[in-house]
């Protein structure tokens, strides 16, 4: 027994002091982009961002805070649920390249969108609905339950490439005899694992500090895609011609399968027309997929061509070839691959001018 | 299936199981090695296995008959049937396309029961230079066909292009089987070694079988000697701690070397030989000092991980590389480079052409045509053919200069002097090999040539993939200057448990978390 106990001992401290040492080993040769996402589950089914959490996000390019408020979005204000007369409100739905991942709030979409529409003399207010992982069905889900609420005049809808296989993967919805059709209530992934080991002050210190931690769970999410492609029968591909994201990155797409393609559609005409019903315009913001510093091509063209054509919609590609030049980044490129400030800019300055044209003509709905 | 593969680790780890539970019979483990080894090597293509089954029918026969035993009917008939029935099993799954070649498989059996018949009429001495000669002839045959035969034939039609005579009709689409020099040279070894009356030749079939095909070092070597890599089939290998323990260490430095220097640097190189011309004196530089370390870590890596999965399964491959890049003189070099292939060419090349026997001009061209075949070894390219002139080339200046007789006379000296010039000898060795590996790497002829001029530019040597480079070679040099100076190779076992644990843990994270991001396969698999 005594045996057994000290060879107990001797084990642990090994491991221990394995821990310690990789820490220390990735700090000096690999250092590990500092990405966490705090997200819960909510009663509606789906992740949400943790109400009142404040996190940093550090990568060898940039050092931010994220600050989420009461209502689970990131903003730096509460947002009534009632709406002050005259006023346009946009709902914003996607991932996060919405949340403004990687960049400090003033630099980040949702505001430099509601700062430009400001400018044009427009009074309105962003309600950043966005998640990090979201897919076009959980942001279906969230609109519903979470969006119309606010009576929006305008829901804008992000379109990445991961949403194909996210829609898929989620299980949210199914198609059945061409329409749409619930297929589970919930889409909670490692969420209840995630909430436990929150409670634990070491692992919440460790999301943000550790580079152990965060090059594990890189790795294992990699792996997890991995598994769950390969047993869908395809391979997860990145989206990144030339250089390969970081494994687990929001920037990973899953494979385009034609009844993920179909499946998709219908979530988007689902939820353009959730937004109709509601009395609320409805655009598309495509969040191109990034080639090389020079060259990009829309995540729509995943849906085909044409898909987003009797929508609203911002693609952004053609203005991102004219501002790229070899030593600008227009997508952060050490971390998750995020847009940079610069990006981020160019494509509100698209989503503004878009926007005012379809405010403009509409009165606020009330 | 490449090592380093989540692959091969589940292949091995079934394998283990397997091979465990047949520790006390070694029939069945000699049975369980050839078969895994067939299906390690027919995961790139079966149909290959029909070369290794033909390579071990002719030699289990050529090496009885070398030895100048009388080949019996049933041994023709053990030969014959496996050839037939595994060239048959090995092209099952193909055979509507493939099927045709079983052709060739049966023409060979006829030649196999041709050179029995007529070796029946011979004297003791003709019959075992006969069965030799046939070794060589047939093993050289299969190799000049898959390896040689396109670059001849594309030789021929640029020839006849320069003369207006259109040879377009001789070249061929052929696939270069995986390592099909390695076991045609080990093969050949066993069959030479039986006619010089260095080892028995083994009447039982499967063990040779095994042997030809062992999978540690089927396709990329050590190109074992059948005198010290046979006999081991023929006791039962003992499974002990120490054998996987320090066979798993082994096998994980040449996995590092392998994933985390070469695969890492690699691009580099290979940036800087796509278009010499597009780049700067600095990155060609960082190209040439990554390709170095890349074909050795890329090599010995691989060798390093062959001997340590073999050791694990009790079995010992001879050594293959001992720190070549600290050698003083091209001989030391390739006493330390390769050193199964090396040793091959010296016993069974350079020693049937008179070796040094015959003078000094006889000697300087036996080495010379020893380094060109051997460099003809490496590929069907006129680079190739450069790169084994050039080392042979450096082989006889040094002798010309006896330079080293000279080291040897210089052993009493003061150390700080004897440091010195063995430091300027080290570093004017590894300046010509460098210049060797710019041959070997070059696509072509052109572009060796624009690429050695571009060296000497005065731009870009801040470039910061020199920087990159030195970073992932860093490791390997510390590890190297450790090894040279205890003069252990495995020095780490050696060390206090606490250092121990920490090199183990570099080397696991340096796997983990630093492997580069695509995946290569090995240099040598196309050799």
């Amino acid at each position: 027994m005594k045996k057994f106990f000290k060879i107990s001992v001797k084990w642990a401290l090994i491991g221990l002091y394995a821990l310690v040492f990789g820490e220390f080993f990735l700090r000096a040769f690999d250092p590990q982009p500092m990405m966490p996402r705090y997200v819960t589950g909510a009663p509606d089914g789906i992740r949400a961002n943790i109400p009142n959490s404040v996190y940093r996000q550090w990568t060898p390019e940039v050092d931010v805070e994220v600050r989420i408020n009461s209502e689970g979005m990131r903003a730096d204000r509460e947002i009534p649920v009632e709406k002050a007369p005259d006023t346009y409100r946009i709902v914003i739905l996607g991932d996060s390249f919405m949340m403004g991942y990687e960049v400090d709030l003033k630099d980040s979409f949702a505001w430099l969108l509601e700062e430009g529409l400001k400018a044009e003399g427009l009074k309105v207010e962003v309600i950043n609905l966005a998640v990090s992982g979201f897919g076009t069905a959980e942001e279906l889900i969230a609109l519903k339950e979470r969006g119309l609420k606010y009576k929006p005049d305008l829901v804008l809808m992000e379109w990445h490439t991961t949403d194909v296989d996210d829609n898929v993967r989620s299980g949210l919805f199914k198609m059945v005899d061409g329409t749409l059709q619930p297929a589970s209530s919930t889409y909670l992934p490692g969420v209840e694992l995630t909430d436990k080991l929150m409670k634990i002050p070491l692992y919440e210190w460790a999301i943000s500090n550790s580079h152990f931690y965060s090059a594990i769970r890189e790795r294992a999410a990699a792996i997890i895609k991995d598994i769950l492609a390969t047993a869908r029968g395809g391979t997860a591909v990145a989206d990144d011609a030339n250089d390969a994201p970081p494994a687990g990155a929001d920037t990973v797409a899953g494979e385009i399968t034609d009844a993920g393609v179909a499946l998709s559609h219908l979530l988007v005409d689902a939820l353009a027309k959730e937004a109709e019903g509601a009395g609320a315009a409805f655009m598309v913001l495509d969040v191109p997929v990034r080639l090389n510093r020079l060259d990009y091509r829309a995540s729509g063209n995943d849906l085909g061509d044409g898909a987003f054509a009797r929508y609203p919609y911002v693609n952004p590609v053609e203005a991102f070839k004219a501002a790229a030049a070899p030593d600008k980044k227009l997508y952060f490129e050490e971390g998750h691959r995020h847009w940079t400030p610069e990006g981020n800019r160019i494509v509100a300055d698209l989503a503004v001018r878009q926007a005012t044209e379809i405010l403009r003509g509409r009165v606020p709905v009330n | 299936m490449l090592f380093q593969t989540p692959l091969f680790f589940a292949f091995f780890a079934i394998f283990f199981g397997l091979y465990y539970l047949t520790r006390k019979s070694l029939r069945l483990q000699n049975i369980l090695i050839l078969i895994g080894s067939y299906i390690f090597y027919g995961a790139w293509d079966e149909r290959f296995l029909v070369l290794i089954i033909a390579s071990t029918a002719t030699d289990y026969l050529a090496g009885l008959g070398a030895a100048g035993n009388r080949i019996t009917n049933r041994q023709v008939g053990t030969a014959l049937g496996y050839l037939f029935v595994g060239s048959l099993v090995a092209l099952a799954a193909q055979w509507e396309t493939s099927g045709q070649y079983f052709w060739a498989v049966l023409g060979l059996g006829g030649i196999l029961v041709g050179i029995e018949m007529l070796s029946r009429r011979m004297s003791d001495a003709a019959r075992r230079k006969f069965y030799v000669t046939s070794s060589v002839v047939i093993n050289l045959s299969i190799l000049g066909v898959f390896k040689y035969l396109n670059f001849f034939a594309e030789s021929l039609v640029a020839l006849g292009d320069t003369f207006g005579i259109g040879f377009n009709y001789v070249t061929l689409e052929i696939v270069l089987p995986v390592g099909i020099s390695f076991y045609t040279f080990q093969t050949l070894s066993y069959t030479i070694d039986a006619y010089r009356g260095n080892l028995k030749p083994t009447d039982r079939f499967i063990e040779l079988a095994a042997f030809v095909a062992f999978f540690p070092q089927l396709v990329a070597g050590p190109v074992e000697r059948a005198a010290h890599l046979l006999p081991q089939f023929d006791r039962l290998r003992h499974l002990n701690w120490e054998n996987i323990q320090t066979g798993l260490a082994l096998f994980a430095w040449g996995m590092f070397k392998k994933v985390v220097i070469a695969d890492n640097i690699a691009p580099i190189a290979d940036q800087a030989f796509t278009d010499p011309s597009l780049m700067t004196a600095g990155q060609l530089f960082a190209g040439l000092l990554a390709f170095t370390f890349q074909i050795y870590c890329d090599f010995s890596g691989y060798s390093d991980m062959a001997r340590g999965s073999a050791r694990m399964l009790g079995f010992d491959l001879m050594l293959n590389f001992n720190l070549p890049y600290v050698s003083r003189t091209p001989s030391e070099f390739w006493r330390r480079w390769h050193i199964s292939l090396s040793s091959w060419l010296r016993d069974y090349l350079y020693i049937s052409l008179g070796g040094n026997r015959g003078g000094a001009v006889s000697t300087y061209r036996n080495l010379s045509l020893t380094m060109i075949l051997g460099g003809l070894w490496h590929g069907a390219s006129w680079t190739f053919v450069l790169w084994g002139t050039y080392h042979g080339l450096l082989l006889v200046i040094y002798r010309i200069f006896n330079i080293d007789d000279w080291l040897e006379g210089f052993k009493n000296r003061a150390m700080m002097s004897r440091v010195a010039i063995n430091g300027l000898l080290m570093a004017i060795m590894f300046g010509f090999t460098l210049i060797g590996w710019l041959i070997f790497r070059a696509n072509d002829m052109a572009s060796l040539g624009t690429y050695f001029v571009g060296l000497f530019g005065a731009e870009g040597w801040t470039d910061p993939s020199i920087v990159r480079v030195l970073s992932y070679i860093a490791p390997l040099v510390l590890v190297q200057i450790i090894q040279f100076r205890m003069r252990d190779l495995e020095f780490f076992w050696r060390m206090p448990k606490f250092i121990r644990l920490n090199l183990a843990l570099a080397v696991l994270y340096g796997l983990l978390f630093l492997p580069a991001l695509q995946t290569q396969a090995f240099i040598y698999f196309d050799f």
